[in-house]
């Protein structure tokens, strides 16, 4: 076996034997439907640490959630409002969607509407307990704090639909929904092992050719 | 400055400082071909795109009587744009028939000139005012040459994918009800 062949040999069964896949760390991967336009669903989690922090849903342009599943496209335009659940419970954060077709982010574009409302909220949090909020376009945070309430609070059929999107020609959307919280992953063992294998691989192959 | 004074100003020609006045909405609302015979002067949006139309129309009575074009320094017409789904352009006509924001609806929709005076506003960004320049209608609207039926707003012909909304007067939450500042000088 050449030089080389073996020092490729050698790199390759250091990494696999290093390798864990990448993947997030899932707070919560949930869905549920909504009964009412003007239905809110709180969500409770804490971080032990500071971490960059994903809240988004995927019931509007659809996709696969943190758990795996399939979700459809079709469910009502979703908002999240991230509030700190200690002391007055400040908003920290509320999304809408995105706007198509170039400012989508991550979101995917739902193919009868060709709008891209799923929420993305992607915030770097101190350690702490917080309260994401999921409603439904409009019913958007009325002040600075969660005891503000929010805009069509009490107007259960604030869409005249239920989950009629009024926008452009108008959409009949469903009440479904589908919430995922992870945060940012480590990175993984392989990769932080990659620049000290190369350069170990490197040095072998050196020695190897000397002697 | 009272009416009578601004009056004596313009018709002998005394130097008068320039002054700012803002016509609010008396009427907004929107028009849509999928729901034809609707009337959504209660809305608190204003939905444009996929064939929709809004429609707004400002109160100028609270200008002196009296002013030639020339008074007319600048106008611009101000609206909120609450949501942004699908960004393009927007396109604004001088509408030159009556209608009411509590009976309109997308079959008895009133007449607009020709062609935009405004055409293909770029509108990309939720949460923004938009502003554009209305002088010339202003101009034409307090000195008569025709009569002040406001303005319809459309998807830009060069953009006809654009899909918007506009906040209205009912939407009283955010108080971000479109309205016309005018600059006028003697």
């Amino acid at each position: 076996m050449g030089i080389i062949k073996r020092n490729v040999l050698f790199a390759a069964v250091l990494l696999l034997l290093f390798h864990r896949p990448v993947l997030a760390n899932t707070i919560l991967s949930t869905t549920g439907t909504f009964a009412v336009d003007d239905a809110e669903q709180s969500f409770n989690f804490t971080l032990a640490s500071a971490a960059t922090v994903t809240m988004r849903t995927w019931s509007f342009g659809g996709g696969t959630n943190a758990n795996g599943s399939v979700i459809t496209t079709g469910g009502f335009a979703p908002v999240l409002s991230l509030f700190n659940a200690s002391g007055s419970q400040p908003l920290l954060a509320f999304d809408t969607g995105g706007t198509a077709p170039l400012a989508c982010g991550p979101r995917n574009i739902d193919p009868v509407t060709g709008f891209c409302l799923d929420a993305y909220l992607n915030d770097f949090l101190s350690a702490g307990s917080y309260i994401l909020v999921l409603t439904q376009f409009d019913n958007t945070p009325n002040g600075p704090n969660l005891s503000d309430g929010f805009f069509e609070q009490g107007n259960g059929n604030f869409t005249g639909g239920p989950f009629f999107l009024n926008a452009g020609t108008g959409f009949q959307r469903t009440g479904d929904w589908a919430v995922d919280i992870t945060t940012a992953p480590e990175p993984s063992t392989a990769a932080l092992l990659i620049p000290i294998l190369t350069l170990f691989v490197i040095a072998h192959a050196v020695r190897t050719r000397r002697v | 400055m009272t009416k009578g004074l601004v009056l004596a100003a313009v018709l002998f020609g005394l130097p008068v400082a320039v002054s700012a006045a803002t016509g609010i909405v008396v009427g907004d609302t929107y028009i849509s071909p999928i729901n034809p015979t609707i009337n959504f002067g209660n809305a608190t949006a204003l939905n444009i795109g996929g064939g929709a139309s809004a429609l707004i129309q400002v109160d100028l009575s609270s200008l002196p009587t009296g002013l030639l074009a020339s008074n007319i320094r600048r106008a611009t017409l101000t609206v909120f744009v609450n949501k942004v789904f699908i960004a393009g352009g927007l396109d604004f006509s001088q509408v030159t028939t009556p209608w009411s924001e509590g009976t309109v609806t997308f079959n008895t929709q009133p007449t607009i000139r020709g062609t935009p005076f405004i055409n293909n506003v770029a509108v990309n960004t939720s949460a923004t005012f938009l502003t554009v320049d209305i002088t010339d209608l202003v101009q034409q609207w307090v000195t008569g040459v025709s009569p002040n039926f406001g303005v319809e707003i459309t998807a830009a012909v060069a953009a006809p994918g654009t899909v918007v909304n506009l906040d209205s007067k009912e939407s009283t939450s955010t108080s971000h009800s479109a309205f016309a500042d005018i600059t006028i000088q003697f």
